[in-house]
């Protein structure tokens, strides 16, 4: 008897406590949003539609990042890290802009811009744009930017396509960017965060721009550094002489704080902690939607899951059939339906659909499962007793190679998943250990440095994934597409590139990668900035 | 006893060259290029290759260890991050402290709510608040410390508002993680004072004291529970070592600048001296820690300076 009441009390009480936690109590001061508040942001730079913020308040905006960054130069680091990209961003400032609503390249740092001929870009500055030490921007600080960008080319993609050499300065409020290659949509990498000016005064002054990135940046962004606690927060303050009058940033401050934990992150947002959780993964993002104490939204920004298959290294890979068995055996719209949380369905393209020189290449109907197709096709190319191929991946790619696995063994296919840390990946991706590999990839623009997988000269280097094989006909077909003049012509060559890939099954289009945001419910004003990454100074809260 | 300390600091050396020498060969079997990791995917072959000279990685495997082991013992010196450029040890120091803030808070909540626990238990052995007690206590250290620290956020944060979330700007933002890592050593704290307490009480001086009318909190308070400290005191000491692990883990939960957040982060960005030279430090502290520990058994009851000094050994005098 004894025994039988201490269980009740045990469970009585683990009842209890599971009622506490969990209960459904709304927080005092706690705006409920609906599932219909949710937004699917638009791709790239592009934003949401909320009309512009025009008030100023003396509230600080926290934002919840999954790791600290390195360094506040995004030069220095690269895409590695998405944070440096999201605080420098706020603090830098570039010579031009991409329109949040059109895409369009809008003027910025530089009023005005012409190619003076296929590898010179002349851009005429603004007179009135000041660093936050109060030094005037000049066209030496421009020049120097951009040396220093081409000397750093490891890491960034647009780097090495600059050419320091033909770098000259007109007067002194107009500059010329020489360039290697020749891709007029290049002036779009201008408007990434990597891109953004500098001060030679600072970084000269700090001993080099390595040293520079130790120290508070000195930008003309529309914030400026406060102060940085190293492992706890970085803080920013608005900076009241932005050369851009119409501009009006919502928060006087802007904290940055830093839990590797997406739950924490979420939490720390439910509890008003933060006001915005970057980075939550999509699959759990969508356990939020109807959590009403915050607003979960979800956005594509360019970037699109693509399959490679190693034709260059694997026997079976470089039989077309066995491709397009793979193309058969596998259920686009589930594989959609679990990476983006039911949020997007799959890529009927090579490009993300809001990219503005996309073009469809498949139809549903093309792309539709067919199990016995795929068993045919393998038949045929000599596997029919079942074939096992190899994938490669990172430790987040293990679910979608799951689900490709189980779609895949229908037809007689066995995927043997590979999934290691990102450092393994890139070694193996680059020494083409796979049959099948997970890309997901920025193609958001021209520039070349998004087609790399196509480039003869480099297909034999240093080169994450692909399949490893180029012709003269892709290669060409690729050129045109780089160099097209504008949208309009690129997408006539786009068109000509993907009946390529389609005829030859180079690669498989899956669908496109999504992010989630998680912020307080009444915060508005969500917008991207390069590959998805947070422009932190749009934010502001609904009155 | 001067003599046994300095034995037991000597002792530091083979674990030094262990954990290091593990590291080591970790870092030269695991694939995976440094230098590529530090300029990125991007970087031409010619720029890796200069890196890792520069890094001293083209070197044979032995030298770049003796190199390391030198610069440790010449200069302090534990190589400077990958990531940062700056020393490993100016940037573990102050994470350091943090961990060790939590790991004595945590051990001492632990202790308190453990030694309470156990008293309760042992003073009502064989009842239902003894089982209670003993289901609490287990409940705490079967559930993992993450889960935990989840539900502790989801109360305290998200649905009372009376603790940060995450981050340590305040001293409240030390309180869940102390609780989180605290509330998993209940059980060991409550077992061992219930045991000690069982057996302390059955000793005759109690008797012998219940005999003379002493009252029973009198002889809970200055007889039995004195006694009964000891192991539990010894608990303590063992305790410090496991606790400093769990705050590793819960670092990344409470987004706390740690050491264990950052070696955890350092794995993740093959950051090599950053882990090597987290690793390090931590076993030289928890060495330290394990003779400050012993020191204190001798301290606490100086019938364990045999034992702990000379293992056990007693000298027997020849007879002349």
């Amino acid at each position: 008897m004894k025994l039988k009441r201490l269980v009740g009390l045990s469970l009585a009480a683990v009842m209890a406590l599971s009622m506490v936690a969990c209960g459904g109590k709304e927080p005092e001061g706690v705006t409920v949003s609906s599932k219909e508040d949710d937004v699917t942001v638009a791709v790239g730079n592009t934003a949401n539609s909320d009309d512009q913020n025009t008030t100023k308040s003396d509230e600080t905006l926290v934002v919840a990042l999954p790791s600290e960054p390195s360094s506040m130069a995004p030069t220095l680091v690269g895409e590695s890290e998405n944070e440096s990209s999201i605080i420098s961003g706020a603090i830098m400032d570039t010579l031009v802009a991409q329109d949040q609503v059109t895409g369009e390249i809008v003027p910025n740092l530089a009023t005005e811009w012409e190619w003076v001929d296929d590898y010179r870009l002349q851009l005429k500055l603004r007179d009135d744009v000041k660093f936050t030490d109060g030094s005037l921007l000049t066209p030496e600080d421009v020049i120097y930017t951009f040396e220093t960008l081409a000397t750093q080319s490891g890491n960034n993609d647009g780097g090495k396509f600059l050419d320091s050499s033909k770098n000259e300065i007109v007067d002194e409020h107009t500059v010329i960017l020489g360039f290697n290659t020749i891709a007029p949509d290049m002036i779009t990498m201008l408007t990434w965060t990597p891109f953004s000016i500098f001060s030679q005064e600072e970084v000269e002054a700090c001993g080099g721009y390595e040293a520079a990135s130790d120290n508070p940046i000195i930008g003309c962004g529309r914030y400026k550094f406060k102060e940085w606690v190293q492992g706890q927060y970085v803080t920013l303050e608005r900076n009241e002489d932005y050369w851009n009058t119409d501009y009006t940033g919502y928060f006087k401050e802007i904290k940055f704080t830093f839990t590797q934990d997406a739950a924490s992150r979420e939490m720390a947002v439910e509890a008003g902690d933060a006001t915005v959780a970057y980075d939550i993964p999509i699959a759990q993002a969508s356990t939020f939607l109807n959590n009403n104490n915050v607003k979960t939204s979800f956005y594509s920004f360019g970037q699109v899951y693509h399959i490679w298959m190693n034709i260059r290294d694997s026997k079976a890979m470089a039989e077309v059939k066995v491709r397009e068995a793979i193309d058969k055996a596998l259920d686009y719209d589930a594989i959609a339906a679990y990476a983006t949380g039911g949020q997007a369905g799959q890529a009927l393209g090579y490009l993300d659909d809001k990219v503005p020189f996309y073009v469809q290449s498949y139809t549903k109907e093309e792309r539709a499962q067919d199990i016995e197709g795929a068993k045919a096709l393998l038949e045929e190319a000599g596997y029919g007793d079942g074939l096992t191929i190899r994938s490669l991946g990172t430790q987040d790619d293990e679910g979608l190679y799951t689900v490709m696995q189980a779609q895949l063994a229908q037809a007689g296919i066995t995927l043997e998943i590979n999934t290691v840390d990102i450092p393994t990946f890139v070694q193996g991706a680059n020494g083409g250990d796979y049959d099948i590999i997970l890309v997901g990839e920025y193609l958001d623009s021209r520039n070349p440095s998004a087609y790399v997988f196509f480039d003869q000269k480099s297909i034999d280097t240093f080169n994450i994934g692909g399949d490893k094989y180029t012709t003269d006909e892709i290669w060409g077909a690729v050129q045109d597409v780089i160099k097209a003049t504008d949208n309009d012509a690129a997408k006539e060559k786009v068109a000509t590139l993907e009946e390529i890939m389609k005829r030859d099954t180079l690669v498989l289009n899956l669908c496109p990668q999504l992010r989630a945001v998680i912020t307080q419910p009444d915060i508005k004003g969500l917008s991207t900035r390069e590959r998805g990454f947070i422009d932190v100074t749009g934010f502001y809260r609904a009155s | 006893m001067i003599k046994y300390i300095i034995k037991r600091i000597l002792y530091l050396i083979p674990i030094m060259l262990g954990v290091s020498a593990i590291i080591f060969a970790l870092k030269t079997f695991t694939p995976g290029d440094p230098a590529r990791v530090i300029l990125g995917n991007d970087a031409t072959q010619e720029q890796v290759d200069a890196k890792r000279e520069e890094l001293g990685l083209n070197d044979p495997v032995v030298v770049q260890y003796v190199n390391y082991i030198k610069g440790i013992v010449t200069k302090g010196d534990f190589g400077d991050s990958y990531r940062t450029g700056t020393p490993v040890l100016s940037e573990i120091l102050p994470r350091l402290k943090t961990s060790g803030l939590i790991t004595l808070g945590a051990v001492a909540i632990g202790a308190v709510i453990g030694i309470i626990l156990g008293i309760i238990s042992a003073l009502r052995k064989y009842t239902w608040v003894d089982s209670l007690v003993l289901v609490i206590s287990m409940f705490f250290q079967s559930v993992p410390e993450f889960v935990v620290g989840l539900v502790l956020i989801f109360i305290f944060a998200v649905t009372y508002h009376l603790l940060p979330s995450s981050g340590i700007e305040t001293a409240a933002g030390y309180i869940m993680p102390m609780l989180c890592i605290g509330l998993s050593s209940v059980a060991s704290y409550t077992r061992i004072t219930r045991s000690s307490m069982l057996e302390v009480l059955s000793e005759d001086y109690i008797r012998t004291a219940r005999a003379k009318g002493q009252t029973e909190s009198n002889i809970t308070k200055h007889h039995a529970l004195r006694n009964a400290m000891i192991p539990v005191a010894q608990s303590i000491g063992t305790n410090l070592g496991n606790s400093i692990g769990g705050a590793m883990v819960l670092e990344t939960v409470f987004g706390v600048p740690g050491v264990g957040k950052y070696i955890t982060d350092s794995i993740t960005q093959r950051n090599y001296p950053s882990v090597l030279g987290g690793a390090l430090i931590i076993a030289i502290v928890l060495t330290i820690i394990n003779l400050l520990v012993d020191i204190s058994f001798i301290i606490i009851d100086p019938r364990l300076k045999s034992t702990i000094i000379s293992g056990g050994k007693k000298k027997v005098k020849k007879a002349a």
